[in-house]
Parts: structure tokens; C-alpha cells; sequence
């Protein structure tokens, strides 16, 4: 699903964030990628999203050599990436239901279908209750589910998820892995950046560790070693 | 059907409302812009008639010898018709003339006492003579002193003062409009900056939701659409504002106007309305061009997408 070969992304005048990254993803893996602070992990989500470019080697993402992405297809690519932040990034203005919708309505999606398809992926995060409140009246856990039912409202086939669980306490934290585990076992493939160890260790899944911009380690149900 | 189109119409008007004081004022600049590009063609309007009115009053009168019988006078007649840069001659007889004068000078007993004592007619047949252009006239002058009935007439009258009216009312409407013609451009140059300022302050607003669209695949055409929209419609409110405004004004300059040219057959609100497409279409098309022009301008300047 996602290859990357030699990838490397250097920041003027000479900072490495990625240095000489090799690493492929299948198909409806869950994968962690932990690090430190500055590790290159948000880089790497980054790049996957085409919001930067490398300074060389290779992004392939289903087939699709997207190194050298032109800025008409950015959109094509991001349609089957969803994303997640740690700042959960909802427009405070917009109602639950807005929130999702937004994501299909940029697409040229009819109503009807824009319907059909919120109240589906608000099922999936338990929030069809919660349709007509605005974020600033749901806990930091329903804004990220929020969020992620966004992400899932153009059935990507990518799940990526950038310190999910940063603002949210143990709780939530363990409703939010659960839930992506369960987006995964639906078949979608979720790349989740964390520094979070409890929840590394709670998933059993593969773990990439990243240090100073390159791979030093690579585990199935793997831990974390930092 | 295309959905995206009614969002970004949407997102348009929200747009307009989240920053409705700008956008009052946006569409406030636009509309002078309007005004003084319609206060432009109005004065241009009003120059043409008139020129055109005074040049309606300049001819040439060519006076005949007693004499002159009615055949020698049509041969001239039929001279100064085949000439190219003659528009219209026509023929006065005498009695005509002193009928004319009479009526002309029906309160004046001292001209009326005159002619009674007089016992036959003083006045003369004449041709009087448009030209096409009032440059013409010296030509058909020259042409006819040159031809064979010269001698015919004992007196020509080319009443050139007007020429000199034309010429000042030329050179005034000149700079009258160079001076409104600046203050248009000033205008239309403040627009677009204010423009420009109103849809970077948008995206500004607008930068959550701008973010988010990126993130979730929204293309470029709908990022920037709503931004399109919404300079459009400024473009829309001020053109329909500036022409709510613009008839009553000019009903209410109508008499100023007819006291300028001395006549009441002339109207500029009936002008306009008979021009109206192409004068306030082609006003539209020029302020959408240049809003659409304005928008992109800050969008390529301001929005990273």
C-alpha cells in the first residue's frame, strides 16, 4: 500500500528530518511510528499527504508514484487519505453533522448521499446523537471521533493519524485506539504517530521507531523502546 | 448536476455576511467607480447633442440678385445638391422670407411701420445650404464662387460664430472629462485595492475552513470559487445600487441639462434607458472583469493552497 524507498527531506541550509527512510506498508496493516520530538514523524505524515515535497527518493502509495504529485491531483490523493490531528481541527461554527458533511461537500457529493453517508460514519464513532451540537459543547473524546468520521466520510483507504490521543485523557485515549482498531478491521490501513508508550504497548500492532530522521527500529507487535 | 456550484455560492454570501461591514464599503467604492464612469458617459452624451444642436443652426444663406429668374436659381439649386459635401439645400422664395421675417418681428412696430412703407418686397430668393461637416463649408464656398452662377447672387451668409461655439464647447467637454476621466481611474484604482484587501481579509476568516477543504480534497477551483462569487456579487449590488440611484438623479438634473442646451426635446434618462444594455451591460461586464481581475490578483497573492 504505501512504499517508500530512500526517502529523504532536508529543511534548508542542511537539517535532516527524514534521512534515507525505507519502509512498506500493507494493506490493511495497523502501524505506530513513534519517536521523539523532531524524530521526522509529522514529516512523514507530511510528505504522505503531499503537503511537502522530498528532496529525494521515492512515495508510492497504491501504485501511485506521487514524488513529483502535479498540484491538480493533490486533491485526487487526499480524497482517499484521511487524517486526524491532535488539535482535532473542527470549524467551531459548524454542528457535528456539519463538520462531516464539509469533508463530501467539497467533493461535489449530492445531499442525499451527503446524508446518507454522515449519519453512517457518525454511527461508526457513536456520536448519531450528537448531531446538532457544535464542538465547543463535546468532550475533547467526541471532537476527535468527530474528526475522525470526517476523515472516514470519503472512505479513504488510508487512515492517517497524527497524535490522536495528545489532548485526551485515559479514557478517551482507549475509546479513540479502539475505534481506529476498529476502522482497520473494516480494511483500512492506519498509520498512527504517537508518543504515547501505553498505547504502543496496548496495541500490539507493528512499531517503526524513528530517531533523528531514519528507521532504527522496525517490530511486529512490537513495543515501545524509546 | 453540479452541486459544487451552489456551495460555492453558498460559502459566497457567507462570506459576504461573516465581513459585511468591508463588503458595505467594498461595494460603496464600486459604486462610485460606477457613478463616475456613468457621469462620464453622461457628459459625453450631453456634449455630442450639444454640439450637434449648434451645429443644427450653421448654414450657408446664398442671397440672389432681383433679377435672377426661378430657372437660374434651381440650375444653382441643382449645382449645389450634386456637390458631395453638401447635406441639404433648400429653397426660400422671397415672399417666403418676408413672411418669415414678418412673423419674426411681428412685436416690433418699428420694423413692421418700415416694411408697410416700403412698396415692394426688400428681401431676396436664397438657397440655404447644409454641409455635411462643418469643415465643408468653405469648400462649397470656394466651389461655388468658381462656378458660373457667382455672379447671381448679390450677397452670401455663412454664419461662422457658431464654429467658434462648437470650438469652446469641445475644449471645455475636453477637460471636463479629462478631469472626470481621472477621477474615474483614481476610483477603479481604489477599488481594486479595497477589493484586493476584502478577499485577503476573507481568506484570513476563512483560513479553517480553507485548511480543512485542503485536507480533505476539496480542488482549487472550489477553494477559490466562493472568493470569485463573492467579488462577482459586489460587482452585482453596487451595478443594480449605482442604477437605483442613477434615474432619479438624472430626473432631478433633467431641467439643468435642458437649460443648458436650450431645448426640451432632449432627455438623458430617456437616452439611457434606450442605451441601456450598451451602456450599463457593457458598465457590468467591465466592473465583473475587473473584480474577477481584483480577486485573483489577491488570492494568488494570499491564498496557499
Amino acid at each position: 500500500m504505501i512504499y517508500l524507498k530512500n526517502l529523504t527531506k532536508v529543511y534548508p541550509p542542511d537539517v535532516y528530518a527524514l534521512r534515507n527512510v525505507n519502509l512498506h506498508i500493507k494493506a490493511g496493516e495497523f502501524v505506530s511510528i513513534v519517536g521523539r520530538s523532531g524524530s521526522g514523524k509529522t514529516t512523514l505524515i507530511r510528505l504522505l499527504i503531499a503537503e511537502e515535497k522530498p528532496t529525494s527518493g521515492k512515495i508510492i502509495i497504491g501504485g501511485w508514484d506521487i514524488t513529483k504529485i502535479r498540484p491538480k491531483d493533490i486533491p485526487l490523493l487526499r480524497k482517499q487519505i484521511g487524517v486526524i490531528f491532535q488539535d482535532f481541527k473542527l470549524l467551531p461554527k459548524k454542528t457535528v453533522f456539519e463538520n462531516v458533511a464539509f469533508a463530501l461537500e467539497v467533493s461535489n457529493t449530492p445531499r442525499k448521499e451527503i446524508n446518507e453517508i454522515v449519519h453512517q460514519v457518525l454511527k461508526i464513532v457513536d456520536l448519531e446523537d450528537k448531531v446538532k451540537r457544535f464542538p465547543a459543547q463535546l468532550s475533547a473524546g467526541e471532537k476527535q471521533r468527530v474528526a475522525i468520521a470526517r476523515a472516514m466520510a470519503n472512505r479513504p483507504k488510508i487512515l492517517l493519524a497524527d497524535e490522536p490521543t495528545g489532548n485526551l485523557d485515559v479514557l478517551n485515549t482507549r475509546e479513540i485506539i479502539n475505534l481506529l482498531k476498529k476502522i482497520n478491521k473494516f480494511g483500512t490501513t492506519v498509520l498512527l504517530v504517537t508518543h504515547n508508550e501505553r498505547v504502543v504497548n496496548y496495541l500490539k500492532k507493528r512499531v517503526i521507531t524513528l530517531d533523528e530522521g531514519e528507521i532504527i527500529s522496525d517490530l511486529e507487535n512490537g513495543r515501545y523502546i524509546i | 448536476m453540479n452541486f459544487s456550484f451552489f456551495r460555492q455560492i453558498k460559502i459566497a454570501f457567507q462570506g459576504f455576511f461573516r465581513n459585511f461591514w468591508l463588503s458595505l464599503a467594498t461595494i460603496i467604492i464600486i459604486l462610485l467607480s460606477l457613478f463616475s464612469i456613468s457621469l462620464l458617459i453622461g457628459f459625453n452624451i450631453i456634449t455630442r447633442q450639444a454640439t450637434h444642436l449648434v451645429e443644427e443652426r450653421i448654414n450657408l444663406g446664398i442671397y440672389f440678385k432681383p433679377e435672377v429668374s426661378l430657372e437660374k436659381i434651381q440650375e444653382a439649386k441643382s449645382f449645389l445638391e450634386n456637390l458631395p459635401s453638401v447635406k441639404e439645400v433648400k429653397y426660400i422664395s422671397k415672399d417666403e422670407a418676408l413672411k418669415e421675417f414678418k412673423k419674426k418681428h411681428q412685436d416690433n412696430p418699428i420694423i413692421s411701420k418700415s416694411l408697410e412703407e416700403l412698396e415692394e418686397n426688400p428681401l431676396s430668393d436664397s438657397l440655404i445650404v447644409k454641409a455635411k461637416k462643418i469643415e465643408d463649408y468653405a469648400t462649397i464656398i470656394n466651389l461655388f464662387n468658381n462656378s458660373g452662377y457667382a455672379d447671381l447672387v448679390w450677397s452670401k451668409k455663412y454664419n461662422e460664430n457658431y464654429k467658434g461655439i462648437i470650438q469652446k464647447i469641445n475644449h471645455i467637454s475636453k477637460n471636463v472629462q479629462l478631469v472626470v476621466l481621472i477621477i474615474t481611474l483614481i476610483f477603479i484604482f481604489i477599488a481594486v485595492l479595497i477589493i484586493v484587501n476584502t478577499v485577503r481579509i476573507g481568506i484570513y476568516t476563512y483560513r479553517g475552513e480553507i485548511s480543512i477543504m485542503r485536507l480533505v480534497g476539496a480542488n482549487s477551483s472550489f477553494i477559490r470559487g466562493p472568493f470569485i462569487w463573492q467579488s462577482i456579487l459586489y460587482g452585482v449590488i453596487a451595478w443594480i445600487l449605482h442604477l437605483i440611484i442613477l434615474f432619479p438623479l438624472l430626473s432631478l438634473i433633467q431641467p439643468y441639462i435642458n437649460n443648458f442646451l436650450g431645448t426640451t426635446t432632449f432627455s438623458l434618462s430617456e437616452y439611457f434607458y434606450q442605451h441601456f444594455w450598451s451602456i450599463f451591460g457593457w458598465e457590468l461586464v467591465g466592473i465583473l472583469i475587473l473584480n474577477v481581475f481584483s480577486s485573483s490578483l489577491a488570492m494568488r497573492k494570499y491564498l496557499r493552497i
